[in-house]
C-alpha cells in the first residue's frame, strides 16, 4: 500500500535530476515532485520557447554531432549551405515561387581515415532529417559489388545496387576503380549503369563516389559526362597532428579510458614528430584508432594479472601501453 | 512529436494509447519498451495481442512506459506521432522501488514531452478509490497545462455515475480543455484527434 509519509528534510532540491532522484528513493511524493519541478523550469528557463517541433530539434542534433567531428572546416560549410539552401526552397513553395531542384551528387575526395564514410552517413541522416531523402540511409558498396563477372551481370548488379539505395544515398568508396581496367572492362558498364540512372532516378537518391584525389580526377576525366553531373566536390585533407590529438581524445572520451600525464604528452610529441613521415595514404584517423585499440589490449595484459583493480585503474593508459606497439 | 498520456493508475492510459493507435489506423504495435537501465528493444505486437497483455484492471499493470510511434499522413507531409504509455502515478509515496522508479521516469518523460493528455477517472472523482482525483492530478494541472498543449480526457464515459464525475473534473479545472471519452468504446476519440493534429508541430 502506498504510505504517505512527508518529506522529513526541509531543504529543497534543486535540479531535475535530483526530484526525480528523490522521488525514486522515496523522499518526495509524487504531488511534491512535480511541485519542485513546475519551480526548477520557472526559473530556469522564463522564456522557454512553446514546445519545439521534433523535426528541427533532430536537424539540430545530427548537426552538433558533425560540428563535433574535428576538422572537415569544408564539409562543415557545405552542409551549413546545403542546410540554407533547403531551407529556402521550402520557404519559397509555402509562398508559391517556383522551386529548384539541386543536384546534390558528390565526389569525397580525400585519403582513406579521413571521414569520407563518416560524413556520408551523416549527410544521409541529416538530407532524411530536412525532408530531401525519404529514407536517409547509406548502401557502401565498392567495384566488386558493382561490376559482374560475365555480360550484362555489371548493369544488372549496378542497378541492383541502386535499387537498395533508393530513399538514401549510394556511397562508391574507391570509385575510380570502375575506371581503371580499361576499354574492355566491365566497369565501364557499372559507370554507364550509374549515369543513367542519375537521369532514370532524379532525387530518388544521391551517389557519392569518394575516393583518392588524384585517382578521383583521373576518373572523372575519363567520361566526360561524369564530372558535369557532380556540381558538389569536397576536398578531404589529412589531418594535422593537433587534429589527430583531438581525435584521439574523443575516441578515447567514447571509449572510457583516459591517458596519464606522461603518455598524453609522449603521445602528442609523437603524432608531432611523424607528421609528414606517413605514406601520403597511409590512413589518418584510422591509425590513431588503431594505435589506441593495440595500446586498449596492452592495457589488458598489464593489468589482468593484478588481482584488485580500481575503476580508474581499469580506464587508465600509461605510456607503457603505447611504447610496445610503436 | 511526443503526445505523452498520463495519469493515476488504472485511468485506463493503456487500454486509451492502443485504442487511440488503432483508431489512428495502426494494425500493429510497434512497441519500443525501454527498461530502467535505459535500453530499449522492439516488439511486434497485433493489437489484439498487446491489449490482452498491456492492459488490465488492476493499477499499476504498466511497469515501463511505452512507445507506440504512428505514421500520420497529413497531406504532402508525412509525421510520425509517438504515443508514450506512462507508469500511473499515485499518491504518497509508494513501497516499491520499481515503481517510484517507473514514476521518475514518467515525470521526466512529461518535462520532454510536446503535448499532454491527461486521463482521470470520470466515474470515480467523487469516490474514495485510489483512482479518485487527488493532489496529484491538480499537480499534473499545474505544472503541464501552462507551457505546452494540455488537455484533459475524462475517462470511463461508458460507465455509470461518469456524467456527474465530468461535470465535476470541469468544475474543479475550469478553463482547461477537458473531454468526454471513452477508451472502451472510443467515445470522444474524434475529439482528441482533432486536440491532436492542432497541435501536431
Amino acid at each position: 500500500m502506498p504510505a504517505s509519509v512527508l518529506p522529513s528534510d526541509h531543504s529543497d532540491p534543486l535540479s531535475t535530476r535530483e526530484v526525480l532522484h528523490w522521488l525514486e528513493s522515496g523522499r518526495l511524493t509524487p504531488d511534491a515532485a512535480l511541485r519542485h519541478l513546475a519551480r526548477i523550469e520557472r526559473h530556469a528557463a522564463p522564456g522557454r520557447p512553446d514546445a519545439p517541433g521534433a523535426s528541427p530539434d533532430r536537424i539540430d542534433h545530427i548537426l552538433a554531432e558533425l560540428n563535433n567531428l574535428v576538422g572537415l572546416a569544408e564539409v562543415k560549410q557545405l552542409v551549413a549551405e546545403l542546410r540554407a539552401f533547403i531551407d529556402i526552397q521550402s520557404r519559397r513553395a509555402a509562398v508559391g515561387l517556383r522551386t529548384e531542384s539541386q543536384m546534390l551528387h558528390m565526389v569525397f575526395k580525400g585519403a582513406p581515415g579521413t571521414g569520407k564514410t563518416t560524413v556520408a552517413r551523416v549527410l544521409g541522416r541529416l538530407l532524411q532529417a530536412l525532408d530531401v531523402l525519404p529514407k536517409g540511409h547509406l548502401v557502401e558498396v565498392e567495384r566488386a559489388d558493382l561490376v559482374g563477372e560475365y555480360i550484362g551481370h555489371t548493369a544488372q548488379k549496378t542497378r541492383d545496387a541502386i535499387k537498395r539505395a533508393l530513399g538514401g544515398i549510394l556511397f562508391v568508396d574507391e570509385a575510380y576503380a570502375l575506371a581503371r581496367g580499361g576499354d574492355k572492362d566491365f566497369g565501364k558498364e557499372a559507370i554507364d549503369t550509374l549515369v543513367a540512372a542519375l537521369e532514370n532516378h532524379r532525387d530518388e537518391f544521391i551517389l557519392i563516389l569518394a575516393g583518392y584525389p588524384d585517382e578521383m580526377a583521373w576518373l572523372m576525366a575519363s567520361n566526360p559526362g561524369l564530372l558535369s553531373r557532380f556540381p558538389i566536390h569536397l576536398t578531404f585533407p589529412d589531418y594535422r597532428p593537433a587534429e589527430l590529438v583531438a581525435i584521439c581524445r574523443l575516441m578515447l572520451e567514447d571509449r572510457q579510458y583516459h591517458l596519464d600525464a606522461e603518455a598524453q604528452a609522449r603521445l602528442t610529441q609523437y603524432l608531432a614528430s611523424r607528421a609528414g613521415f606517413w605514406h601520403a595514404n597511409a590512413g589518418n584517423a584510422r591509425l590513431v584508432r588503431n594505435l589506441l585499440e593495440r595500446a586498449i589490449r596492452q592495457q589488458a595484459v598489464r593489468l589482468s594479472p593484478l588481482p584488485n583493480l580500481s575503476r580508474s585503474d581499469l580506464m587508465l593508459l600509461t605510456w607503457a601501453d603505447f611504447e610496445g606497439s610503436l | 512529436m511526443n503526445a505523452l498520456v498520463i495519469g493515476k493508475p488504472n485511468a485506463g492510459k493503456s487500454l486509451f494509447v492502443l485504442n487511440f493507435a488503432a483508431y489512428l489506423g495502426l494494425k500493429e504495435i510497434r512497441l519500443e519498451v525501454t527498461d530502467g537501465e535505459g535500453g530499449a528493444h522492439h516488439q511486434r505486437l497485433p493489437l489484439e495481442r498487446a491489449r490482452h497483455q498491456l492492459v488490465s484492471r488492476a493499477p499499476h499493470r504498466t511497469g515501463v512506459a511505452h512507445l507506440i510511434a504512428i505514421e500520420l499522413a497529413d497531406g504532402k507531409s508525412r509525421r510520425t506521432l509517438t504515443l508514450v504509455d506512462t507508469v500511473g502515478i499515485s499518491e504518497g509515496i509508494h513501497d516499491q522501488l520499481m515503481v517510484r522508479r517507473a514514476m521518475a521516469d514518467t515525470l521526466d518523460r512529461l518535462s520532454h514531452s510536446h503535448l499532454v493528455l491527461h486521463l482521470v477517472d470520470a466515474c470515480a472523482v467523487h469516490t474514495d478509490r485510489v483512482e479518485a482525483l487527488g493532489a496529484v492530478d491538480d499537480e499534473i494541472v499545474r505544472y503541464a497545462s501552462p507551457n505546452r498543449p494540455y488537455a484533459i480526457l475524462a475517462n470511463k464515459m461508458d460507465a455509470p455515475g461518469s456524467a456527474d464525475g465530468l461535470r465535476l473534473v470541469r468544475d474543479r479545472y475550469r478553463g482547461l480543455p477537458v473531454l468526454g471519452i471513452s477508451a472502451l468504446t472510443r467515445r470522444g476519440f474524434r475529439e482528441v484527434k482533432s486536440f491532436v493534429f492542432r497541435h501536431l508541430a
